[in-house]
């Protein structure tokens, strides 16, 4: 079935816990040796969001990989190396086929494939093999105040789709 | 809203490489295609097979370079041939199926002239024209990537045929040793140059123009691409005087071919002209990669 992961931004503190679990739980490396300043990649990503002209309130907003229903990176990817996994839905790359092309990292809206030293592609994979054992992805399990978890979607992957499809049908009805 | 990520300015110098040679090289099948027709007219069905395969060879050569070029672009270049695994949906795997059927009617189109079989010599050039123009609207569909609103529109195959048309005719000039040619064809090919520069000026402008009419109702990478686009624009401006130098030259060592001047010093004079074109259309496509602002979508603020 189908998984997302959903996140309440009224929860977030910005206490960069995710962002630090899921580096540690992928051994993903800072790189802030070889250059100051620099992050390395980061599957999960906690950005701060700001109003330019102050009326609404700061906001964080933790983002990894949408596992998108239609993920662009899957169809563009020259090598077939993008695959979804049956049993969760999470969209994952095979680094034994990944060209390191890069075109993924065009066709993403939302920055999810990285590169890392050997130039094949990285991403949140929805820590996988913690799923398949049973616990939960280390984002989730570390959030302190809950808020990303990762749900079933029902109706897979075309199911947030519908949902928005049937709302606006209903909004069209107020008007 | 969105979030800037922090952008990797990487070099994109082997795929600056590819999109420039290989529509060199489409430039070089077309006016082999022309100057055959044209001759052949002329003479009454009789070509210069020789002159052809020194055409195709320079085709086959700048093709060669920008595969090998693409190839070193990957992080595992062993593993190019599995960049063909995805022909169903990636416009990628598409385009280096396309480039390869290019190479090979070059490659057959260089046989055929070096073996004296004439026929063959020219259905290989007509058929290796008309892939090459397939395969200039494959690389141009395969930069059409949402978001990269820069490079949606048609200006990309647009600036792929600039350069076709603008480094074809004086490279084709150089290696033809700068025989005088008939006025006619003379004119023709200095204005299929000078149409080079007048598809580059168009291209740029009709992206600027697109951008502008887009960001109303767009996010903020139109706007943000549109204030690096301002940045760049002197750049953009001197881009166009240089390849206006350029065809001035071409026109100058067609001139001079014309009134007798030493073949060596007016095939020196295009190859100058071939190679300052080349030159301005990689700069070309180095301001293509450097357009795009990569942005990382996030929820919208609500109020």
């Amino acid at each position: 079935m189908q998984h997302a992961f959903h996140f309440n931004v009224k929860r977030c503190a910005q206490c960069f816990a995710c962002e630090v679990a899921c580096k540690s739980a992928h051994g993903l490396r800072p790189h802030a040796q070889e250059e100051p300043g620099a992050s390395g990649p980061r599957f999960r990503q906690v950005v701060t969001l700001e109003s330019e002209d102050g009326s609404a309130p700061v906001q964080y907003v933790s983002m990894a990989c949408m596992h998108c229903g239609d993920a662009a990176c899957m169809s563009v990817c020259p090598a077939g190396a993008i695959y979804r996994d049956h049993e969760f839905g999470a969209v994952l790359v095979d680094h034994a086929k990944c060209l390191g092309c890069r075109y993924c990292s065009w066709a993403c809206e939302f920055g999810a494939p990285q590169f890392d030293r050997d130039g094949l592609m990285v991403k949140c994979d929805m820590c996988i093999d913690r799923l398949r054992e049973g616990k939960k992805p280390a984002c989730v399990q570390t959030c302190c105040g809950g808020a990303i978890t990762l749900e079933p979607v029902e109706g897979g992957v075309n199911a947030p789709r519908e949902t928005a499809a049937r709302r606006m049908s209903a909004a069209k009805r107020l008007l | 809203m969105s979030v800037i990520l922090r952008e990797e300015r990487r070099s994109e110098l082997p795929l600056i490489a590819f999109t420039t040679l290989v529509p060199a090289a489409e430039g070089v099948c077309l006016c082999a295609l022309a100057g055959m027709g044209a001759s052949a007219l002329a003479e009454g069905g009789a070509f210069d097979l020789a002159g052809l395969g020194a055409l195709a060879a320079l085709a086959w050569v700048l093709t060669s370079i920008g595969m090998a070029a693409s190839v070193a672009h990957l992080a595992k270049p062993l593993r190019a041939p599995r960049s063909l695994a995805n022909l169903r949906s990636s416009w990628l795997s598409r385009e280096i199926a396309a480039v390869s059927v290019f190479w090979a009617l070059l490659l057959a189109w260089l046989a055929a002239c070096a073996l004296g079989r004439t026929v063959l010599a020219v259905a290989a050039n007509l058929l290796a024209v008309a892939a090459g123009a397939a395969l200039l609207v494959v690389v141009a569909l395969a930069y059409r990537v949402s978001p990269r609103p820069a490079w949606c529109g048609s200006e990309g195959l647009a600036e792929l045929w600039a350069c076709a048309l603008g480094a074809g005719p004086a490279a084709s000039f150089a290696l033809a040793g700068g025989d005088p040619m008939p006025l006619a064809a003379s004119c023709a090919f200095v204005a299929v140059s000078l149409g080079g520069l007048a598809v580059d000026v168009w291209s740029h402008r009709a992206r600027r123009r697109r951008l502008q009419a887009i960001a109303p109702r767009s996010d903020e990478r139109v706007s943000l691409t549109l204030a690096r686009y301002a940045h760049l624009w002197p750049c953009v401006r001197r881009l166009w005087a240089a390849e206006g130098a350029c065809c001035v030259v071409f026109a100058a060592a067609v001139a001079l071919a014309g009134v007798g001047v030493h073949g060596v010093v007016v095939a020196a004079l295009a190859a100058a002209a071939a190679a300052g074109q080349l030159c301005v259309h990689a700069q070309h496509r180095n301001l293509f990669y450097e357009l795009p602002v990569q942005v990382r979508w996030a929820a919208k603020l609500r109020k």
